[in-house]
């Protein structure tokens, strides 16, 4: 039995997974033990934590209701991993995936959990390094969990679209906008949360699979959104790692003031045939990022993703106000009116330069503010 | 027998191909034989077959082929020199200067033990001080191609080849202040000893970094032609050990000048990292398999406490140190320790200097030269299993 643990409403946090590269000709590197020893050293009190290879690092902020608050903490966080990547001569970036890197090069990190994956899964997990966003939304109870992440699911290819950072995967152009999601999809644990409709329902549903041997705790789903139930939260996944610290913390803002339309309005149910389109729409916002189409199962109509967005801020400005998070709104407003995704800044860079090493090194620079 | 003239007399030495070849397959049987008994890494394989089929024991490769493979020897020394440049990031060490201070402190402190223990053995000061400046050298060629065979990446790894990059620049140095003292010794005109050390510096230094604006410009005219880029590197790099010789300047100096100065940082540092590593591997077995074939065991007996002293001095000093400013590099005491072990391999090739002061002043040659090689004897073997031991224990190491 899984007990939610209940928090408030409409607190926010994010993890991101950063990218660990060397200054040499900016491919991945071991450097996650070697930043966490320095780090470990002062008493910074943030949670910064290793992934499961070597080249990545995780950071999480804290339990927030403001989104500039979570900013100023994540530039702290951010200054405090600069300073300390400087000192090693490694470089830091956002990014879904590297382009560029070779998954069998990578390397597992030496904790039991790691091995252990790594055991089961095989060269899935070596493949697995590539770089999410999550955002945490709080909530009061497991039946307004299960409610959340069904509702947040029509809008995924929102987020994805807008966080898109990957277009380039083992050296290619994988003409998509987000290559991330597509190395999550072969993990059998992918996916989407079935379709059931409270807390006592989702319970049975996760003590059938435990009981089959399946899981044994929710790390084990990988779905897209998922409740967190130890820490009071729905989670949504999909999203690259932004470029920036500001494109992350505007998204996590959007989420909030999304999930306070669903809190408020509670003639909004969940509908189970959210998930007819689901994958069809997840795979176009991959794709084609912003000119992708959403299809809405409800009345089959196909706007382009771009139009939907914009359509969802509008819908949004009146609870955006309430909550504070207009100025958010507006940044990602910018964005998606200008065309300006982080997966076009990586092709227009490296159009210009034509060296993937060289679009790393930008992508680093930007991350760490040089 | 007038008829059978077209068959040749019996040779009583082989040519330098037929060496070079048989070099190069004793060389990869031999490190192969090694690695199945022991843990250890190709290099100590490769000195090992060297030292078997070299005048200390066989002479099937006697020391005129030797002197006649000297040339790819210099080619493949420039080589390392060059990758090891291209690997040091001087910014780093300007902007990380704490490491830049370790590196300085571990050879200056290993220079004064060394010294105070070759003059406790009577050695006479400049010997002494020689012997002692060799010392401050890790090998180059053992760290660079260690951290490559076992993949090794991380803050050790790159640590220490910013330590060896420092050691042989102050190393160099010491050896050359200490050429100008034995010109003034041998009562050598004013400008021996001031002049020649400056020339062998500055002059290797302009060298190189000449090279490397060649470098740098033909390459931006090629554009993104890989292939065109390496072939322009490999000239240039044959060319610059080439005109360090006629020009009596320091090939190593001016090939690690390129190899850091090449590293360009302008705006478009569209970095093409040539993959040398196929033609390299060719000649880095024939650098290994000579040293080991250069290496004499004849000395080492009657020397062997004064060795085994400098030996023990070094690696204590060494150890002590790095481990002594782990926390300043913002590494852990026991990374720290490893460090130290994987700077153990000596340059083998700072031997080519005082084959160098040699030269000039035979009777003081000799008595650096045998205790030189003695010492090489023991940590050519040794060292390329520290090196690996150290990467492998700290996980830097691809398992």
């Amino acid at each position: 039995m899984l007990e939610f643990t209940s928090s408030t409403p409409l607190t926010m946090g994010v993890e991101l997974e950063l990218q660990i590269v060397n200054r040499r000709d900016y491919n991945l590197t071991r450097g996650s033990s070697d930043l966490l020893v320095l780090l470990d050293k002062q008493k910074h009190g943030y949670d910064i934590k290793p992934e499961i290879t070597e080249s990545m690092i995780e950071i999480a902020t804290s339990v927030h209701t403001k989104h500039e608050e979570m900013l100023a903490e994540l530039s702290a966080m951010r200054k405090l991993l600069v300073s300390a990547a400087d000192k090693l001569n490694l470089g830091l970036a956002g990014g879904g995936a590297h382009p560029f890197q070779h998954w069998e090069d990578q390397r597992i990190f030496p904790a039991e959990r790691y091995r252990l994956v790594s055991e089961l899964y095989g060269y899935l997990a070596k493949q697995f390094t590539v770089y999410g966003q999550h955002i945490h939304i709080g909530c009061a109870n497991g039946d307004e969990a299960v409610r959340l992440a069904h509702l947040l699911a029509r809008y995924i290819p929102h987020f994805i679209a807008m966080s898109a950072s990957s277009p380039f995967y083992q050296g290619v152009d994988t003409t998509f906008q987000s290559s991330r999601l597509t190395s999550i999809n072969a993990f059998p644990l992918s996916g989407y949360m079935p379709f059931v409709t409270d807390w006592d329902a989702f319970n049975t549903y996760f003590e059938k699979m435990a009981r089959l041997g399946i899981v044994a705790s929710m790390k084990d789903f990988y779905w897209d959104i998922r409740p967190k139930p130890e820490y009071g939260t729905v989670e949504i996944r999909v999203c690259d790692t932004p470029l920036t610290i500001e494109t992350a913390v505007a998204l996590g803002a959007y989420a909030q003031t999304l999930s306070k339309y669903f809190f408020e309005d509670r003639s909004l149910t969940p509908s189970q045939d959210t998930y007819l389109t689901y994958s069809y729409n997840r795979f176009q916002a991959c794709r084609f990022g912003m000119a992708g189409i959403l299809i809405n199962p409800a009345n089959g109509e196909q706007p382009p993703i771009r139009d939907d967005i914009l359509q969802t801020f509008d819908l949004l400005a009146d609870t955006a106000k309430e909550l504070g998070t207009t100025e958010a709104i507006i940044f990602l407003r910018k964005r998606v009116l200008a065309s300006q995704t982080d997966a076009g800044w990586v092709r227009t860079r490296f159009q210009e330069s034509g060296s993937l090493s060289d679009v790393v090194r930008q992508q680093s620079e930007l991350w760490m503010v040089r | 027998m007038a008829s059978l003239d077209f068959l040749p007399t019996f040779p009583d030495a082989l040519n330098v191909l037929t060496a070079a070849g048989l070099i190069l397959i004793a060389g990869i049987l031999g490190a192969r034989l090694a690695a199945r008994w022991l843990p250890v890494p190709a290099i100590t394989g490769y000195v090992l077959t060297g030292l078997l089929l070299g005048p200390a024991v066989l002479n099937v490769v006697d020391i005129n082929v030797l002197n006649k493979l000297g040339l790819l020897v210099d080619l493949a020394l420039g080589l390392v020199l060059f990758e090891l440049g291209r690997r040091v990031d001087y910014q780093w060490l300007l902007r990380e200067k704490r490491l830049l201070a370790t590196g300085i402190v571990i050879s200056l402190c290993t220079f004064g033990a060394l010294y105070w223990t070759l003059t406790m053995f009577g050695f006479s000061t400049l010997i002494a001080s020689m012997a002692a400046a060799i010392g401050m050298a890790s090998s180059p060629a053992v760290a660079l191609n260690v951290v490559r065979e076992v993949k090794a990446e991380g803050q050790l790894s790159e640590r220490m080849l910013n330590i060896v990059v420092i050691g042989n620049a102050l190393a160099f140095i010491g050896f050359s202040m200490g050429l100008s003292v034995l010109h003034l010794e041998y009562q050598a005109g004013w400008r021996s000893y001031v002049v020649h050390p400056l020339y062998l510096f500055f002059g290797s230094v302009l060298l190189g970094w000449v090279a490397s604006r060649i470098l740098i410009w033909l390459g931006r005219w090629l554009g993104r032609d890989g292939q065109a880029h390496l072939i322009l590197m490999l000239a240039l790099i044959a060319a610059t050990v080439g005109m360090a010789i006629m020009f009596k300047l320091s090939a190593l100096i001016a090939l690690l000048a390129l190899g850091i100065a090449s590293r360009s940082h302008g705006p478009r540092r569209t970095v093409i990292e040539p993959d040398f590593s196929q033609f390299t591997a060719v000649l880095y077995v024939l650098l290994f398999v000579y040293a080991g074939a250069k290496l004499e065991l004849s000395h080492l007996r009657e020397l062997a406490p004064v060795v085994l002293a400098y030996i023990a001095v070094r690696f204590g000093v060494t150890i002590f140190l790095t481990s002594a400013l782990a926390p300043a590099n913002g590494i852990t005491v026991r990374k720290g320790a490893l460090l130290g072990l994987g700077l153990t391999p000596l340059s083998g090739f700072k031997i080519v200097l005082v084959h160098h002061a040699a030269g000039f002043y035979p009777q003081f040659g000799v008595e650096l030269t045998t205790l030189m090689v003695s010492i090489l004897v023991l940590l050519e073997i040794i060292g390329p299993i520290c090196t690996r031991y150290a990467l492998v224990a700290s996980g830097e190491a691809k398992t």
